[in-house]
């Protein structure tokens, strides 16, 4: 009896997902074993998934989006926490701004923060050059090169999460009792100790969920390369599913398209569960 | 550590002041490298423009009307869906739960023609109910707040159960009190980022007077270069950057009014009982 | 209970009033033609097209799509079609109209587009090779408008500063644009280039494709769209001539990460000796006043617009052209067909030409447009019959992908990680490859 009112529970959320995200998951896994342009369609099996496996394009897509991983998985840890725990020793007032302004540029449109950016790094006028050059150092070519285009987009990227994270953060650090960290901070522990064995230990689920969030967003970062690199210097800065939108909306090849999809869904989900075998072990 | 941060806010700000300054000069303000960091000749002449051509504050009106609407079924569903997860045992928990993850890792891109076609059969195209739909149930949304809704002890909601009370008595007088915070930053948060979203929009919706703010201001740009001409393509980069201060305004008129919401402890180390 | 209550009714009121914003149905006794083209055509002002044409039938009423606006994919009509929703009528861009307009095969096509030839009478009007690629077979399936023709635009500000006194356009080769270019570059006026090239996006294109010309090299063997023959002796000068731009300090260094708006905003600055660029008429007094207001410039320029520079070893440089596409479609009852066959010809009339001239700077298709009091044009006119057009696949359904398939290269040239001879054989291969999957 108590199974069945369960599903009873489960029925609006079920119906909304099943009809609206499901039904098209399933329409397009079966999509992906045709070429289309919904014009003409072929059928052609595991062909799109054999020439994705085999294309080097798709291929540099995955290792590009495995790079963008590592870094923003790097910036995004570490400097939200580090944020997150100096705002903590401050007042209401002080914690209130930092949360508006990190959070706000994640609410602006994204073109115009990625034309501010694109300014920011060009190669003669931009302000990092410049930078550069009063401090006496050669010019970069910031936008030419795989990694440092990578890392300005991964910037970028954790700069529009970041004030989310931080409001996470700070919502969970404030969850802790006055009293725990008054009287640790009565028994003689410094401001060092206080973070490492009460503060930390809390958040770190979080960061733990949080961080799996971020390598599946990794994968889908889109709107920032197709606006500052279309893939980047020869192709090695496009993500994974850029490169699905090169290959499948650009030439109108839907087959394509979802086939890599499907790709990037075992690939994400490998990830994942790896992630998760790993924090059980410790 | 306290000005480090100050320096980190400073640089991640630059492009909103950039957008700022720029939209009240005339257009090559804008264009210059490096740009005037004091504005010159200052002139609301971009916004002008916007609000005359465009049906800006009918727009606006559209985005929080249909904000929330979707935010009522969406947290609809998320209670219910999460005080099933909280409360029962049943078949097949963990795959459900693992299904709406791997949905959070296709790509909106690669659903977004089956996504059509669905919402051509059930007669829904350039309705409001095709975006609302979409929204009603965010698996991110019920992934991130499991989490709390785990957290409840299940003894409580036994004892409930013996005192004889019905399932859904306990969902609305005992639960969700105690998800208020949480509820309210998803609200806040849906608020925030309907300011943001225009591609499933754009794909649906025909009629103008049906437009959200953001897909009406993109649209406004896009067509500005076939409708005037090419010569006055210069104009067009003062129109971007004041479409995206009007973008950014209510947004960050939302999130002052209600800082306090985020202020709660809608993350539970516990629940006081 | 009663909360209870009211939140259910609120919630149920709530979503009856979502159902209730709905678009408009249709109007009895009128036909609805769905109409999806990259101008917003409901803006009264831009009625010049739609006015005549719903005077001239009251019983059609106009729904306007918009698609295909945020990026340069095609998603929005794809979606369409995929829905069985077809539109009647479709204009844009070369690049994504084509994939509708061309058909591929025989069989197995979901959507034609309608022979034209049947619904439009005044077709001898059209300059004469403009329609040409489009037919097939005896039957028309799309009239291109408001041309682009692509020249390179001289600043003649720029090169009075830098002393370089340019010659009579029969006389525009090479060696004067090495000439011009060298003494650009010696004036040492800061910011101040000779060209600009640029390699991140696949976007402007146009703007130097024109160069092939001036080395006598092609695409296409005469309208053998099979194969690729670029990697040709010709094709391996031009890139090695980028190169040489490049490594001179002709263009920026920075070639491999500037892009079509760069080379917009440098031109309109008047920050260029030279650039390929659209004729249009950039003498105007009204657009240069515009430049002014706007800060950009501090005093109106002089432009001057010449094909591509002639090299050694050709007579003339074909210049690039680029249209947009109207497409009425196979769909609806034979009313609906008529329509949208009827709007195309109110697309591309003499009228609405002339308009688009005068107002927008788009050239024009049609011989009967004569009634402008734009001399420019008449000059470039005479130029585009003296050289003729370079074929760049223009006429594909899959030119979006060929226009794909140069960027990487170039960008690979830009900064090093191919030689010329490794580019253009890099290039030679990807467009091979576009045009194999488009078979």
């Amino acid at each position: 009896m108590k199974t069945n009112k369960a599903y009873f529970f489960l029925l609006p959320a079920g119906v909304f997902f099943v009809v609206f995200t499901l039904t098209p998951i399933i329409m397009m896994g079966a999509l992906s074993l045709f070429e289309t342009n919904y014009i003409t369609s072929e059928f052609v099996g595991l062909r799109n998934y054999i020439d994705a496996l085999t294309s080097p394009d798709f291929r540099q897509s995955i290792v590009n989006s495995l790079f963008y991983c590592v870094f923003t998985i790097t910036l995004g840890t570490f400097v939200p926490l580090a944020v997150a725990l100096t705002a903590y020793r401050y007042s209401n007032a002080y914690r209130d701004i930092v949360r508006f302004a990190f959070y706000v540029p994640s609410l602006a449109s994204g073109v115009v923060i990625a034309n501010a950016w694109k300014w920011i790094f060009d190669c003669r006028k931009g302000l990092a050059n410049y930078l550069l050059s009063v401090a006496g150092i050669e010019p970069v070519m910031w936008w030419g090169h795989q990694v440092t285009a990578i890392g300005i987009i991964s910037l970028i990227v954790v700069n529009l999460w970041m004030g989310h994270w931080i409001i996470l953060y700070l919502a969970v650090l404030t969850t802790v009792r006055k009293e725990v960290v008054d009287s640790a901070r009565i028994d003689g522990a410094n401001w060092q100790q206080i973070q490492t064995k009460i503060l930390i230990p809390l958040i770190s689920p979080w960061v733990l969920f949080i961080m799996l969030l971020e390598i599946i967003s990794t994968f889908q970062i889109w709107e920032n390369i197709y606006l500052l690199t279309s893939g980047g210097p020869a192709n090695t800065t496009a993500t994974v599913v850029y490169n699905i939108y090169e290959t499948g909306f650009l030439r109108s090849q839907y087959g394509t398209a979802s086939a890599r999809s499907v790709i990037l869904v075992v690939i994400v989900l490998g990830l994942a569960l790896a992630k998760n075998r790993l924090e059980k072990r410790n | 550590m306290k000005y480090l941060i100050f320096a980190l806010i400073l640089i991640l700000l630059f492009p909103l002041y950039w957008m700022i300054i720029g939209s009240i000069q005339p257009s090559a303000g804008v264009m210059k490298l490096p740009p005037n960091w004091i504005p010159r000749n200052i002139t609301l002449v971009n916004f002008a423009y916007i609000v005359k051509e465009t049906m800006i504050f009918r727009w606006t009106f559209n985005t929080i009307m249909l904000n929330t609407i979707s935010l009522c079924i969406q947290l609809f569903c998320l209670v219910t869906a999460g005080y099933a997860f909280a409360a029962y045992k049943f078949v097949g928990k963990q795959v459900i739960y693992w299904i709406f993850v791997a949905s959070l890792i296709i790509p909106w891109q690669g659903l977004l023609v089956s996504r059509y076609i669905l919402m051509r059969h059930l007669y829904l195209l350039n309705t409001w109910f095709a975006i609302i739909a979409l929204n009603a149930f965010a698996p991110i949304s019920f992934v991130f707040i499991r989490n709390y809704f785990e957290k409840i002890p299940t003894s409580m909601i036994d004892s409930a159960r013996i005192d004889g009370a019905r399932e859904i008595r306990i969902l609305f007088q005992i639960i969700l009190p105690q998800c208020k915070p949480i509820l309210g930053y998803l609200a806040l948060h849906s608020y925030l980022t309907a300011f943001q979203d225009f591609f499933w929009p754009m794909l649906v919706l025909n009629d103008k007077r049906l437009f959200t703010l953001p897909l009406g201001i993109v649209h406004f740009l896009k067509t500005f270069t076939s409708t005037h001409g090419l010569l006055m393509h210069q104009q067009l980069l003062g129109y971007e950057l004041a479409g995206g201060v009007l973008l950014l305004l209510p947004a960050i008129i939302i999130f002052v009014i209600f800082r306090k919401t985020f202020r709660q402890q809608f993350l539970a180390g516990g629940i006081k009982a | 209970m009663l909360k209870r209550k009211l939140a259910i009714s609120i919630l149920a009121l709530l979503l009856l009033v979502s159902f209730a914003f709905a678009g408009g149905q249709g109007e009895k006794g009128k036909i609805t033609l769905f109409v999806a083209t990259t101008v917003d055509i409901m803006i009264p002002r831009d009625g010049y097209i739609t006015q005549p044409f719903l005077t001239e039938n009251p019983n059609v009423k106009l729904e306007w799509v918009p698609i295909n606006i945020a990026d340069a994919s095609t998603i929005g009509m794809d979606a369409r079609i995929a829905s069985g929703l077809p539109v009647h009528f479709y204009h844009d861009y070369m690049s994504r109209a084509g994939k509708f307009a061309v058909p591929k095969t025989e069989e197995n096509q979901a959507i034609w587009a309608l022979d034209l030839s049947k619904y439009i009478d005044d077709l001898d009007d059209y300059m004469p090779g403009v329609l040409d690629p489009f037919w097939k077979d005896g039957k028309i399936y799309t009239i291109p408008n408001a041309s682009l023709i692509v020249g390179q635009l001289l600043n003649l500000s720029v090169m009075k500063k830098a002393g370089y006194k340019p010659p009579p356009v029969e006389e525009w080769t090479l060696e004067e644009f090495v000439k011009c270019a060298q003494k650009t570059k010696a004036a040492q006026i800061p910011d101040i280039y000779a060209t600009l090239m640029f390699a991140e996006n696949r976007s402007g294109d146009w703007m130097y494709m024109g160069w092939l010309s001036s080395f006598g090299a092609q695409l296409f063997d005469g309208g053998d769209y099979s194969k690729t023959i670029i990697d040709s002796p010709e094709g391996l000068k031009v890139f090695e001539f980028w190169k040489a731009l490049q490594n001179t300090g002709f263009i920026p260094y920075d070639a491999a990460v500037m892009n079509d708006d760069h080379a917009i905003e440098y031109r309109n600055a008047g920050r260029l000796a030279v650039m390929g660029d659209r004729a249009a008429d950039f003498n105007s007094p009204i657009y240069q006043q515009s430049l002014i207001d706007s800060g950009m410039i501090k005093e109106p320029y002089q432009t001057a617009f010449y094909p591509y520079p002639k090299g050694p070893t050709v007579e003339k440089t074909p210049m690039v052209t680029s249209y947009e596409l109207t497409v009425a479609f196979d769909v609806g009852t034979e009313e609906e067909k008529a329509a949208a066959a009827r709007l195309v010809w109110h697309f591309t009339n003499t009228t609405t030409q002339t308009y688009q001239c005068n107002v927008l700077s788009k050239f024009p298709t049609r011989k009967s447009v004569a009634d402008v009091d734009q001399a420019w044009w008449r000059e470039v006119k005479a130029l585009l019959m003296a050289n003729g057009t370079l074929d760049v696949g223009g006429n594909l359904g899959c030119y979006d992908g060929i226009r794909g398939a140069m960027f990487p290269q170039l960008q690979k040239l830009f900064i090093g990680k191919a030689s010329p001879a490794e580019a253009v054989k890099l290039y030679a291969e990807a467009l091979n490859k576009v045009l194999d999957e488009d078979q």
